[in-house]
């Protein structure tokens, strides 16, 4: 036999040698037990066969020993030698002394013991012996001993053993034959499977099957098998298809990175360029730029600040801030940058303050100051832009003084003006009013000799007299005007509610009267109330209503309306007509005095009336404007 | 000597009786004398209690199942105390035996075991005749007792007491004679005149 552990052997022959080792050990452990099975129940029918021996022999010797016959005893015991395995037999009488003894034929001496022993029986090396008391009506008469060799029991075993050893030896052929044939059954699949597993492993050749033979646990195996593999074979491929993608991933990545990279370091040049700009500008800068931390120590020192104060950068860097103040402020500024530490509380940060700067000669200076914080991972920067404001300050002061000059010189000229305007006002009445007396007389005589003198006159005569008179009303009238516009500016506003709606139909009414036959349709808006003086309001809307009167003097259909918009939340009032209205170019034009868009002798007026309309208008707060296009009509809008 | 040895060995026989019987039975046996002497009645009173071990009588000679088997003793008493003593808190198929001594014959219809004494020789055929139809045993040491209608008598043989047994008076009174008593015994029968 090779020096080959079990283990090692292929599985064919393990299964062979399991089985046959089985069968060999079943069959020995059930020979064993048929055998021990056989030896106790041979043993008990040996044992059951000597002692109905004792009791026929006892049964029999019972009236012999009552009536003490040892012939008689001796003759029962003959027929003993039926039996060829009793080897010796002894019966005792009741006081123990033998009374009958048996021998077989080839026995030459008394083996019986001397004295009857307790019932029972004994196997011995080669004998059986047994007692037996012989009871006679309940009492004991004697003592039957028998001696019986062994040599059945020992026959009969060998015989035994020689089966079993045959059986044994048929059956492990048997079981050699058979578990040699059907052993392929099992170890054929399996090794068919361990020769694919190698295929497989060897070759790494996933796409191989096993073949499923058997429904069996094996065939379970295979499919199992054929499963993994296949599994195997599909995670190889996702394995590769994720290898590849993530390679492609990589590769990405990568161009994005150095895409990263590349603007990465654009951004990096461009804030080196743009620290570089900051830089020189801040140096360059006229004010004082100071940078500091949260500790209040410069950190940062243009040379605008050098300027400024007169300490060098390297004088200042690292120093506390408050170097660059008075002594009186000091503490206020340790307070300041304290709350500001501990509470984020800033009052002048994104503020421009005025704060005294001291300069390393000591001097004081005024500077303007507008801060800034910047939080960065090592804390919290503070950055100031100073401006010295000496020169602004001391501008400022002259202006102040001029300006106080300035207002003291138009107190005093308002004051002249309002006097020379009250005397002008004064003056512009008398002379209006004085102007009418002359004029009244030129009238007057005129009328008289246009009366009394007609006759007397030929007809340019009449006629030129006829222009004196229409002249000097003209003038009357032209002077009844400027004393309303005169009137207007002195008179003094009396604000009460005033029914604009009802003033304006009264006016319209009123203008009907002095032309009946003319065709004017007024649209007068209802409820109309305003906050105003009424007699001036009622000034401004007979103007109005008047010159709407008479631009649409030349047409058929003339219509004038009174109304009210919205703007701004206030009342607009609106006076419109559709009369020969205006040329826009000329719109600023219309409220100035004796300015006359369309000449006389079409429509007649002194150029005043607008004028005044503006002026009360103007006077009560308010704004007015015109709107219009010639032929289209014209808008008049006021406010109050 | 007969009474005093009888004397000592009273107080043995409480240990074991019969075993001490039969011992003693023994060294008469091997005294090797035609006569045995006075151990002779101690053996014939051990015979006649075992006799009753191996005679089977008709149930109708019994009245109830307990009553006592009647070994009545007809004639001169030869055997003294041996008998009672030998049946002395005995038990036979679960009856007691009773010795019962007798001077006529009455009463002998009750006895079940019946010892006639040889004082009554004489009269013997007379007795036999009396119990014909009964089932009692009837035991002897006369010759020809059994060849006359008794039924099992005492004989000395090789200075053994051995006995004789009519089997044909026993079978007409009804008994049954175990066959193993049988085997030991002489057998006689009503033909035999010797």
């Amino acid at each position: 036999m090779r020096l080959r552990t079990f283990r090692d052997v292929s599985i064919k022959h393990k299964l062979t040698l399991i089985i046959m080792l089985t069968s060999s050990v079943a069959l020995l452990l059930a020979g064993a037990a048929f055998g021990t099975y056989e030896l106790i129940m041979f043993r008990r029918a040996m044992t059951s066969h000597l002692l109905t021996l004792a009791e026929i022999i006892g049964a029999n010797s019972t009236a012999a020993l009552a009536f003490n016959d040892q012939s008689a005893a001796r003759e029962t015991l003959t027929a003993l030698s039926a039996e060829p395995h009793i080897v010796s037999t002894t019966i005792y009488a009741r006081d123990g002394r033998a009374f009958a003894k048996y021998f077989r034929a080839d026995m030459s001496q008394d083996l019986s013991p001397p004295t009857p022993q307790e019932d029972g029986y004994h196997f011995g090396q080669d004998h059986l012996v047994l007692f037996r008391r012989i009871m006679l009506d309940g009492e004991q008469v004697g003592t039957v001993y028998i001696q019986s060799d062994l040599q059945e029991l020992r026959a009969r075993l060998q015989l035994y053993v020689g089966i079993v050893v045959a059986v044994m030896l048929a059956s492990s052929c048997v079981a050699f034959v058979l578990s040699s044939k059907l052993q392929g059954v099992i170890s054929q699949p399996i090794m068919h499977l361990a020769q694919t597993a190698r295929v497989v492993s060897v070759e790494k050749n996933y796409a191989v099957r096993a073949v499923k033979q058997s429904q069996d646990e094996l065939g379970l195996l295979i499919d199992g098998f054929n499963d993994m593999l296949h599994q195997i074979q599909e995670r190889d491929a996702a394995l590769q298809q994720a290898h590849d993608e993530l390679e492609k991933r990589v590769q990405e990545r990568t161009q994005e990175l150095q895409q990263e990279i590349a603007e990465r370091q654009r951004a990096e040049k461009a804030l080196r360029e743009s620290e570089m700009r900051f830089r020189s500008v801040a140096q360059s800068a006229n004010d004082a730029i100071i940078a500091a931390d949260s500790n209040g120590n410069i950190v940062f020192w243009n040379k605008g600040a050098q300027t400024i104060f007169g300490y060098a950068e390297a004088e200042v860097l690292d120093k506390p801030l408050t170097l660059l103040m008075p002594p009186r402020y000091r503490d206020t500024h340790r307070r300041g940058l304290e709350r500001m530490r501990t509470t984020g509380e800033a009052h002048i940060i994104g503020q421009t303050v005025a704060l005294q700067g001291l300069r390393k000669d000591g001097s004081e200076f005024p500077f303007e100051l507008s801060l800034a914080t910047w939080q960065t991972e090592e804390g919290t920067f503070y950055s100031g832009i100073l401006r010295d404001i000496t020169e602004r300050k001391r501008a400022e002061d002259e202006i102040r003084t001029l300006n106080t000059e300035l207002e003291q010189r138009v107190v005093e000229r308002t004051a002249q003006l309002t006097a020379a305007n009250q005397e002008l006002e004064a003056f512009s009445y008398s002379v209006s009013h004085d102007l009418r007396t002359p004029l009244r007389s030129i009238d007057g005589f005129s009328r008289i000799l246009l009366k009394s003198y007609l006759d007397k006159l030929d007809t340019p005569g009449q006629d030129y007299l006829q222009r004196v008179r229409a002249a000097s009303q003209r003038m009357g009238q032209l002077i009844d005007d400027l004393l309303e516009l005169s009137r207007v500016t002195r008179v003094e506003l009396r604000r009460e509610a005033v029914d604009l709606s009802a003033l304006a139909r009264a006016i319209a009414a009123e203008l009907q009267q002095t032309q009946p036959g003319r065709q004017v349709t007024f649209v007068i808006a209802e409820g109309l109330v305003a906050r105003g003086d009424v007699r001036l309001l009622r000034v401004v809307l007979e103007n109005l209503l008047n010159n709407a009167w008479k631009f649409t003097g030349k047409l058929t259909h003339a219509e004038i309306a009174f109304g009210s918009t919205q703007q701004d939340g206030r009342p607009v009032y609106c006076v419109h007509d559709n009369g020969a209205g205006f040329d826009m170019a000329y719109a600023d034009k219309l409220f100035g005095a004796f300015q006359r868009l369309h000449p006389a002798s079409e429509f007649e007026g002194t150029g005043i009336g607008l004028a005044t309309v503006q002026r009360i208008i103007h006077r009560h707060g308010g704004r007015v404007w015109a709107e219009g296009a010639v032929g289209q009509g014209a808008r008049f809008y006021f406010t109050l | 000597v007969g009474r005093l040895t009888q004397a000592v060995l009273r107080c043995r026989w409480r240990g074991g009786m019969f075993g001490l019987l039969t011992m003693l039975v023994m060294g008469v046996t091997t005294s090797g004398a035609q006569t045995l002497g006075p151990r002779e009645y101690q053996i014939k009173a051990a015979f006649l209690y075992n006799f009753a071990k191996f005679i089977e009588w008709p149930p109708e000679a019994f009245p109830s199942t307990n009553t006592a088997i009647n070994l009545c003793i007809l004639g001169e008493d030869p055997f003294g105390d041996d008998l009672e003593q030998t049946v002395q808190d005995k038990v036979i198929n679960g009856r007691a035996m009773v010795v019962q001594r007798l001077k006529g014959v009455q009463g002998l219809k009750g006895c079940h075991v019946l010892f006639v004494s040889a004082s009554e020789q004489k009269r013997v055929s007379q007795i036999l005749e009396s119990l014909k139809g009964q089932s009692v045993l009837t035991v002897s040491e006369m010759e020809r007792f059994a060849a006359i209608g008794g039924m099992i008598n005492f004989t000395l043989q090789e200075n053994k007491v051995r006995f004789e047994i009519n089997v044909d008076v026993t079978e007409r009174a009804g008994l049954k004679v175990s066959s193993k008593l049988l085997k030991l015994a002489t057998i006689i029968r009503d033909g035999d005149r010797n």
